[in-house]
């Protein structure tokens, strides 16, 4: 990791409108956006379709240019090749030359980067293995169902070993091992100091992963904060105990309505969908990266 | 980030590309008229170096590629930019290789190779030989023509589809290196179909030409021979065409009337049986297309046709030559009519010596070096109109780039010849002047394909020199495909590829 040059990102007043071939405006996709990305932080951009966050994502790897604003990745602009020797980024779709097999596109994206050769060839190795495509590394891309092109995605997003990692709907097209591997790789990125900017609207996805999120619709940041202070409804408590017997429960509740406490739901506890499902497939226990064999064994067109 | 200060970043990297390559491009050039300056001041001062004038443009022709590659070397050797170049254009190639392109060039070799031997024909072998390299010749233009205009519109609109460009954008690697890569990428996908057309074709020559070949080795039979020559002209220039400025200028011979050259024969030559003499001559009369000559040489004597414009060869035999010199008299034959036409000599020396030269590989090769040449041309245009615009508009200016090159020796150049008559023409006044010779300039711009094309000294069994290479490397390489080139680098990093 290199030393830290300013905010992984920052924006300001960030606005973009889109033209037609005459410069006309057409579309304000974006409106004045102000964001600031914290060193080490997993930062959510939550959104419909349509709200925005591709095109912030495009505006800072300077994919697009702005019609107003300001936009600094890792400190500087972010047409400076020197920024984006330190960014990896995945793109919302599995945007690679399908000519090139999953190891010659790993090491394509590492001669771009100017990795010697030696290195080049263990990194590739490396991330193919992690994200489970050792086994379909000499197989063309134009024959890699969609979960295994984005699996070949994250390997190329991390080819240079980046600070900041920027994560386009990084869970599209997954299925749910898939998604659960993504997630884990995303913390497991935290763990190491890495930022990460990851946009989404599975917003299951997001709530397990992200520290800050920023809910864009319309072009427009609506809302910005740490999870835990936006969804937390401080006029409700929540009290989960195992053991009570229906009597005891009875007393709580009781006790509860004597003390002026409404009480709202009784029930018992649900695991949710994703943690049941795992639990079946036996695979439910974290990785700690996206290592497994569940790229191997999708499906074409899964 | 603003959109000016994104720009004007790109553009400074870019102008710093252009300002190398404008340098080297001038470096080069200075090398190559250096060389042809004492060829030029041999001519004007009708000096004895006649033969200066082809060896110093082939100096110059080295000196120039050896520069380009130099350049490209150096390029490549860059830690930063030209690495990143060489591996986009690494793939660029490897994108044309495993897209099918080059199984056209394959399959149009094998059918050139293939169908010599079946040519049915009622010439000699020189007449087969040449049909032969034209139709090999006609089908690389073709194949390299359509390759020149699909790879690179291809290139960038697969890039749009699969938005391949989202990921390359933002690596580090600046814009025109990524246009710069493609280019390359598509240029040696290019030379790649051009080797295997070449090997068509010699291929092809080689079969055809077997029972000639064959027939040769018989010592009674004096048989064609197959190897190209190279022109060298005499070392002594007839001091009698001069004229009182100095100059070189044709002799008018009539009937009764012979030149005598003398020329001296290579002593690598001697150990031969036969050499090789080109005559080069006209009919005087500007009707005529064709004349009879006879070449007298001590006992020997011959007579051959002579096309206007057009060296004929006539072998003849070593044992003519005395003390390593050959005296060679040229005089004006009745035809079979009986009619004698006056004839014109070659201001350069009426009778050239050909010593040992190319093999038809070599002739071959640069005659696809030649169009290689040609071929960047198109690619280049077609690649900066396929960087910021779409596919059709891109193929369009591509085809529209080669049909106008390919036609330069017609239509073009009737239309330049024209604007120029005008332009030197008083009438009209000093705008319509102005104006007729920035037509003129404009259509200097237009590519010209015929300035750098070897089919009909290939077809014709004459040396290629390497200074049409020179000559082709400055005008097409240089003059039409890098500011091409650089124009569709710029126009590309000025494009939003998010959109």
């Amino acid at each position: 990791m290199t030393e830290a040059h300013g905010r992984p990102i920052e924006a300001r007043g960030l606005t973009k409108v889109y033209t037609d071939f005459w410069g006309r405006p057409r579309v304000l996709a974006l409106d004045g956006l102000d964001l600031e990305v914290a060193r080490g932080e997993i930062f959510g951009l939550l959104g419909p379709n349509g709200s925005g966050k591709t095109t912030s994502i495009k505006l800072f790897l300077g994919l697009l240019w702005p019609t107003r604003g300001e936009a600094l990745v890792l400190g500087r602009r972010p047409d400076d090749v020197s920024a984006k020797q330190r960014i990896g980024y995945l793109p919302e779709e599995s945007c690679f030359y399908h000519f090139l097999t999953g190891r010659e596109t790993v090491d394509f994206y590492g001669r771009i980067f100017g990795l010697p050769r030696a290195e080049r060839r263990r990194r590739t190795a490396e991330l193919l293995e992690m994200v489970g495509l050792a086994a379909a590394a000499d197989r063309r891309l134009g024959e890699y169902s969609k979960g295994m092109l984005r699996r070949a995605g994250l390997a190329q997003a991390l080819v240079n070993d980046p600070e900041l990692v920027i994560l386009d709907e990084p869970t599209s097209g997954l299925d749910p091992v898939g998604c659960r591997q993504v997630k884990d790789l995303v913390l497991s990125l935290k763990a190491q100091g890495r930022t990460v900017l990851v946009s989404s609207h599975l917003l299951a996805d997001m709530e397990d992963v992200c520290d800050r999120v920023a809910i864009v619709h319309n072009g427009k940041l609506k809302r910005v904060g740490r999870l835990d202070e936006l969804l937390e409804r401080a006029d409700a408590t929540d009290i989960r105990v195992r053991g009570l017997s229906e009597a005891a429960r009875g007393e709580v509740q009781a006790e509860i309505s004597r003390r002026g406490g409404e009480v709202l739901t009784v029930r018992h506890p649900r695991r949710t969908l994703e943690e049941y499902f795992l639990e079946t497939i036996g695979a439910g226990q974290p990785t700690g990266g996206a290592a497994a064999e569940g790229g191997a064994r999708e499906d074409r067109g899964a | 980030m603003s959109f000016e200060s994104g720009a004007r970043r790109s553009s400074g990297n870019l102008l710093i590309v252009a300002g190398i390559a404008a340098l080297l491009a001038a470096a080069a050039m200075l090398a190559g008229f250096h060389s042809e300056l004492p060829a030029l001041a041999g001519i004007v001062a009708a000096g004895e170096s006649a033969v200066a004038s082809v060896t110093a443009s082939e100096t110059g022709a080295l000196v120039f590629l050896g520069v380009l590659l130099l350049a490209g070397a150096l390029l490549a050797a860059l830690p930063g930019p030209g690495r990143r170049l060489l591996a986009v254009a690494r793939t660029s190639f490897t994108e044309a290789r495993r897209g099918g392109a080059l199984w056209l060039a394959v399959i149009a070799a094998a059918a050139v190779a293939a169908g010599a031997p079946m040519l049915d024909y009622q010439g000699g072998p020189a007449e087969r030989l040449k049909i032969i390299l034209s139709a090999g010749l006609g089908a690389a233009t073709l194949v390299g023509m359509l390759l020149a205009v699909v790879l690179p519109a291809l290139s960038f609109s697969r890039e749009t589809e699969t938005r391949s460009i989202f990921v390359i954008a933002t690596k580090p690697v600046p814009r025109w290196a990524v246009f710069g890569g493609k280019l390359l990428g598509v240029g040696l996908a290019l030379a790649a179909a051009m080797a295997l057309m070449g090997a068509g074709i010699s291929t092809a020559a080689r079969l055809a030409m077997a029972a000639e070949a064959r027939r040769a080795a018989d010592p009674e039979i004096v048989g064609l021979s197959l190897t190209f020559r190279r022109d060298v002209f005499p070392d002594q220039a007839d001091r009698a065409a001069a004229g009182p400025d100095g100059r070189l200028r044709p002799v008018r011979l009539v009937r009764g009337q012979s030149r005598t050259t003398v020329l001296r024969v290579p002593r690598e030559e001697l150990g031969g049986r036969w050499l090789v003499l080109r005559l080069q001559a006209q009919p005087a009369d500007p009707l005529m297309t064709a004349a009879r000559a006879r070449l007298t040489c001590g006992e020997w004597s011959q007579t051959a046709t002579v096309l206007r414009d057009r060296p004929a060869s006539v072998p003849i035999p070593v044992s003519a030559v005395r003390d390593g010199l050959l005296a060679v008299s040229v005089a004006p034959e009745p035809d079979t009519a009986g009619n004698v036409h006056p004839l014109l000599t070659h201001p350069r020396g009426a009778v050239a010596l050909a010593v040992a030269g190319d093999g038809l590989e070599t002739a071959v090769a640069k005659a696809l070096a030649c169009l290689w040449l040609q071929l960047m041309v198109v690619a280049a245009v077609t690649l900066a109109a396929a960087g910021s615009l779409s596919f059709p508009v891109a193929a369009v200016a591509g085809a529209a780039t080669a049909v106008f090159g390919l036609l330069s020796g017609l239509a073009v150049g009737l239309l330049r010849q024209a604007v120029e008559a005008g332009a030197r023409d008083a009438s009209g006044g000093a705008v319509a002047q102005l104006m007729r010779k920035l037509a003129a300039g404009a259509l200097s711009l237009l590519p010209d394909f015929e300035r750098c094309s070897a089919a009909d000294s290939l077809a014709g069994g004459d040396f290629v020199p390497w200074g049409l290479l020179a000559a082709g490397v400055l005008s097409l390489l240089v003059a039409r495909a890098l500011p091409a080139a650089l124009v569709g680098a710029l126009a590309f990093t000025r494009r939003e590829v998010g959109r």
